[in-house]
């Protein structure tokens, strides 16, 4: 379990985060909306720790995250953020591999090759697996470093907005994918999504995240109400159901002030 | 195969005869040459090709940057002027001294620049090389300045230059301190790489990213320091050698570096055959024939990357 409390951000003199207290339960996926400028992926880099916390705590399997080692870390959460550049020449296969560095420390064993293998295969990337990443296009860059984070195989996984760049076969995948994941191995997945109907249809809570402030932290059921929603975004929604899915929709709504 | 030729031919070459026969069948008088000052020789150059190449791919990694490199970062100027500071300031010591004072400066200075001046400009990947030679100059303005005030500019020229004429038996030994930093270098390749992805990623993977960059920085200032105290600075090596393994070999270290460290000799020794061979029997300082060779095939680089 991932337990927040009073948790504050600044960057320069703009409060980012003002006291989030938030409890992400084990074994869900869970989705993180809001509008621009929220907070998501400065909460997200907090709980990774790739930002110091400096007001408030968080604490992961109750303990504070400050006070596990690097090493140790990297083998509970794994964090893709959102934009990712690298002019690096490295083939799929070996970037998949270095998911694998905080067990291996470079020397591969059987296990791990095992398990990157399976990786490549899960993301339909064998067929890329030598080609050199500068080369691929944009989705197939961002399915790369999906594989890698997922090669990592840690219980806690947060991703950052991982749908960017996909198109819509990839997008069903992916997260068909990190359900599967969650049901199967019982991880517990943040995702920070844009378009509102993957959270509809797949998370098992969404979080909501406006201004720094948390807006609510409800079952998917709860949270995909017009009303709820229209107020989180400023914008009219229509809720449609049909069998087993639901759409939001709000290309017509008018918006709030 | 090339490399053997290259070192066979390397301890061949100038003004005393030697035969391939006499390399191996030692008289007294070739094997005195050999040992005072062939050998040496083609042994500092061997390391500083190696040393400098590999130096060149981690500063490339560090700096996420593939234009920059000691001698665009400032890195081997700041080593030029710790060095004559340590020339003039303290004269009576010995080699090692010195190199501690170059060594020290070298590293404060281009710390300085990767953690200040590098991310400050990060947005653009060819702006901060423009800055590096800016603070290179800067620094070396310094370096000139202390010359002048000291009255030693003439002299100056001379050990700045980069030359292997001065590597002879009791003077070179020093750059055997390149092994090590060449294993080191070796064996942290996989972290080096994983920091050339940047610090979202390495902290990811659970490596400690300031501990690393320090560590590089640390090995590049060592590296570049013993060679500029040895034999003067040497040009386009480090920028040119990782550039051209990354095209043919991509990008990770750990399987490149061997093809780095050796590409690196090979290039330097055969630089230095041209530089002893052009106007034989005098020799010209090998610094600039690989200046020159070296634009010409950084200029072929980049128009083949920008295709």
């Amino acid at each position: 379990m991932i337990e927040i409390s009073s948790l504050h951000k600044k960057i320069g003199y703009k409060t980012i985060l003002k006291g989030i207290n938030l409890k992400i339960p084990e074994g869900k996926l869970i989705c993180l909306i809001g509008p621009n400028g929220a907070g998501k992926s400065s909460l997200l880099s907090l709980i990774a720790q790739l930002e110091k916390v400096e007001k408030g705590v968080i604490e992961l399997d109750n303990r504070d995250i400050r006070s596990y080692r690097l090493a140790e870390f990297s083998m509970k959460l794994a964090y893709l953020q959102q934009h990712n550049h690298l002019d690096l020449k490295l083939t799929v296969a070996e970037l998949v591999a270095y998911g694998r560095f905080p067990y291996s420390k470079g020397r591969l064993t059987a296990n791990d090759h095992q398990i990157i293998e399976q990786t490549i295969g899960e993301l339909n990337l064998k067929s890329l697996r030598n080609s050199f990443i500068d080369e691929l296009s944009g989705g197939e860059r961002q399915r790369v470093f999906l594989a890698m984070i997922l090669a990592q195989d840690t219980p806690y996984i947060l991703l950052d907005e991982p749908l960017n760049n996909l198109d819509m076969k990839h997008a069903v995948e992916i997260m068909q994918h990190c359900k599967n994941l969650v049901c199967t191995q019982g991880k517990t997945i943040l995702i920070v999504v844009h378009d509102i109907n993957f959270a509809a249809n797949y998370a098992d809570y969404i979080v909501g995240m406006k201004d720094g402030n948390l807006a609510f932290m409800l079952p998917t059921s709860q949270a995909i109400q017009a009303d709820v929603l229209g107020k989180l975004f400023n914008i009219d929604f229509q809720i449609i159901t049909s069998g087993v899915t639901v759409m939001c929709n709000y290309y017509f709504g008018k918006s709030r002030l | 195969m090339i490399f053997i030729c290259a070192v066979i031919f390397s301890l061949k070459i100038g003004v005393e005869e030697l035969t391939i026969k006499d390399l191996f069948s030692a008289t007294s008088g070739s094997s005195k040459l050999l040992i005072i000052s062939r050998i040496p020789r083609t042994l500092t150059l061997l390391l500083t090709g190696a040393g400098l190449a590999v130096a060149g791919v981690i500063m490339q990694q560090l700096t996420r940057n593939k234009f920059l490199a000691p001698s665009t970062a400032g890195t081997l100027d700041a080593a030029k002027l710790g060095i004559l500071m340590g020339l003039l300031f303290f004269p009576h010591l010995g080699m090692l001294p010195k190199l501690g004072i170059g060594l020290l400066v070298c590293f404060a200075l281009t710390s300085f620049f990767t953690f200040s001046v590098a991310e400050i400009v990060k947005k653009d990947s060819l702006l901060i090389p423009v800055f590096g030679v800016m603070y290179g100059y800067v620094l070396n303005a310094l370096t000139t300045m202390l010359g002048v005030h000291f009255n030693i500019i003439q002299n100056m020229e001379g050990w700045l230059i980069g030359n292997f004429a001065k590597s002879l038996q009791g003077q070179y030994e020093l750059i055997f301190l390149l092994i090590p930093i060449v294993v080191i270098s070796y064996n942290y390749a996989h972290r080096f790489t994983i920091l050339g992805m940047g610090k979202s990623f390495t902290l990811n993977l659970g490596i400690n990213y300031r501990f690393f960059m320090g560590l590089g920085i640390l090995l590049t200032a060592i590296t570049v320091s013993t060679t500029v105290l040895l034999v003067g600075s040497i040009p386009f090596i480090d920028l040119v050698v990782p550039n051209l393994v990354s095209l043919f070999h991509g990008d990770n270290m750990h399987k490149n570096l061997p093809f780095t460290a050796v590409y690196g000799a090979i290039s330097l020794l055969l630089c230095d055959s041209i530089a002893r061979l052009i106007i034989y029997p005098y020799e010209m300082p090998a610094s600039m024939i690989i200046g020159s060779l070296g634009a010409l095939v950084f200029l072929i680089i980049l128009l083949k990357k920008g295709r």
